[in-house]
């Protein structure tokens, strides 16, 4: 079965689960690498499982004028803060917008660091970029790891970092002129 | 100090990926699917008519809210947010326009980087 | 009776936000961003701590002022060469940059009072041309 997205939409906020499958499924492998960016590879699935949930419970309320990408994106990033609360176990708190203060997105896991296959031979500089990635604060590292690995846009960033499409941009430039500050002072 | 050219930065940041593990997609589903039938789907928004005197009545709460709101607090958009940009032509020719919103201070920067005056649009 | 008081009550709150969200002033300073010390820099002491933070310039002077009230319609007004147009008001405000004829960038902002606002990158020989804007 491959249908028109239009269609399968509406079928799924028909309550049609297989609709729904067909439709998401496309969307599973971006949704788990934005899973691991926000909990680590361990939890992933859990987070995109909730994340579908959500989205299958909320899909008759979903706007057509939204990406169902960013929407979904934002589910994620919800389900995520969820998990990463039960973890820390202190108690819930509203995350604003902008308030970077209290934002358990600081307290991301360290992936850069923990990645599979650190066994094989890598181009010199390749090694460089994941050393002074993993230098980098947090909020930069998510910001150049979203866009340039994997490949979100400027929106669905904003989407799962909970902050304003300026804010993301800031911390983008930010992020790349800290990023060539250490990589230039590791020369 | 030899500059490092970003786009190099940039190809090694795309091999960064980490690897997938992600579920296959029939345990997945079919994990789903058996959870989904536990959970009922919400109703459509605006398939719930709320009579006519609650309406109002709700109007006329949120009106006394925000009156009290802009009393005390001397405006709407005064206070919350900072200023930012809503949209943006940049005529003259340039390379690059980067916007930075400074947290703290609520400001936002747009900076038009290498703009020549020498094109324009003549009015 | 209950719905001509809710009524009352909405026409009130109407024209109270709508004088509240668009009376007010806005200033435009001009100011000269430079690697080499010159001009004063009073009048910048709440944009020097953005300007030193985010732009890659040692010195930053004042170059010129002025101000107009919102909301506005076409207020022009010239500052070291430029033409700054504005339309609107603090909410949605279109503004127009120009340099002599030639138009050089049109933008729509929102104001937030007391947040600045800051147009940069303009030309001037070895230096640049920062316009910041602050609803009052």
């Amino acid at each position: 079965m491959s249908g028109k997205p239009d269609v399968l939409l509406e079928q799924a906020k028909n309550g049609d689960v297989d609709a729904f499958a067909e439709l998401f499924e496309n969307l599973r492998p971006s949704v788990h690498a934005v899973a691991c960016r926000l909990v680590g590879t361990a939890d992933a699935d859990d987070v995109v499982m909730d994340t579908y949930l959500k989205a299958w419970k909320a899909l008759p309320r979903f706007g057509e004028r939204a990406s169902l990408k960013t929407w979904l994106y934002r589910i994620t990033r919800n389900c995520g803060l969820d998990l990463i609360r039960s973890r820390s176990r202190r108690p819930a708190f509203v995350l604003q917008g902008n308030d970077e203060r209290e934002n358990p997105l600081e307290n991301l896991p360290d992936e850069t660091q923990r990645l599979p296959g650190e066994d094989l031979e890598r181009d010199e500089l390749v090694d460089c970029v994941k050393a002074a990635m993993s230098r980098l604060p947090p909020k930069h590292r998510l910001a150049l790891q979203l866009r340039f690995t994997d490949d979100l846009s400027y929106g669905e960033m904003a989407a799962v970092m909970g902050v304003s499409i300026g804010t993301v941009m800031s911390r983008l430039f930010n992020g790349k002129r800290k990023l060539r500050k250490i990589l230039e002072e590791a020369e | 100090m030899s500059r490092l050219p970003w786009r190099k930065i940039e190809t090694s940041l795309r091999t960064e990926r980490p690897e997938s593990g992600m579920k296959p997609a029939d345990a997945f589903w079919s994990d789903f699917k058996a959870r989904a039938r536990l959970c009922n789907q919400d109703s459509p928004v605006g398939s719930v008519r709320v009579p006519m005197f609650l309406r109002w009545g709700l109007a006329t709460t949120c009106a006394a809210a925000l009156l009290a709101v802009v009393v005390t607090q001397g405006g709407l958009g005064s206070t919350e947010g900072g200023s930012h940009i809503k949209s943006l032509e940049v005529v003259a020719s340039h390379s690059a326009v980067m916007i930075i919103e400074d947290e703290p201070t609520e400001s936002t920067i747009l900076w038009i980087v290498d703009m020549s005056l020498d094109r324009g649009e003549s009015t | 009776m209950r719905r001509g008081i809710s009524v009352i009550l909405a026409c009130l709150f109407v024209s109270l936000l709508s004088a509240s969200a668009q009376a007010g002033s806005l200033s435009v300073r001009l100011v000269r961003a430079s690697h080499t010390a010159g001009g004063s820099s009073s009048g910048l002491g709440d944009v020097i701590p953005v300007f030193q933070k985010s732009l890659p310039y040692s010195h930053y002077s004042l170059a010129g002022s002025t101000s107009m009230t919102l909301p506005a319609s076409k207020a022009t007004r010239q500052l070291g060469g430029y033409s700054v147009t504005c339309s609107g008001s603090q909410n949605s405000l279109a503004i127009t940059v120009k340099h002599g004829r030639k138009q050089l960038l049109n933008t729509s902002v929102r104001l937030s009072r007391g947040k600045p606002l800051i147009l940069g990158g303009f030309p001037s020989g070895q230096d640049k041309l920062v316009l910041v804007f602050v609803a009052r």
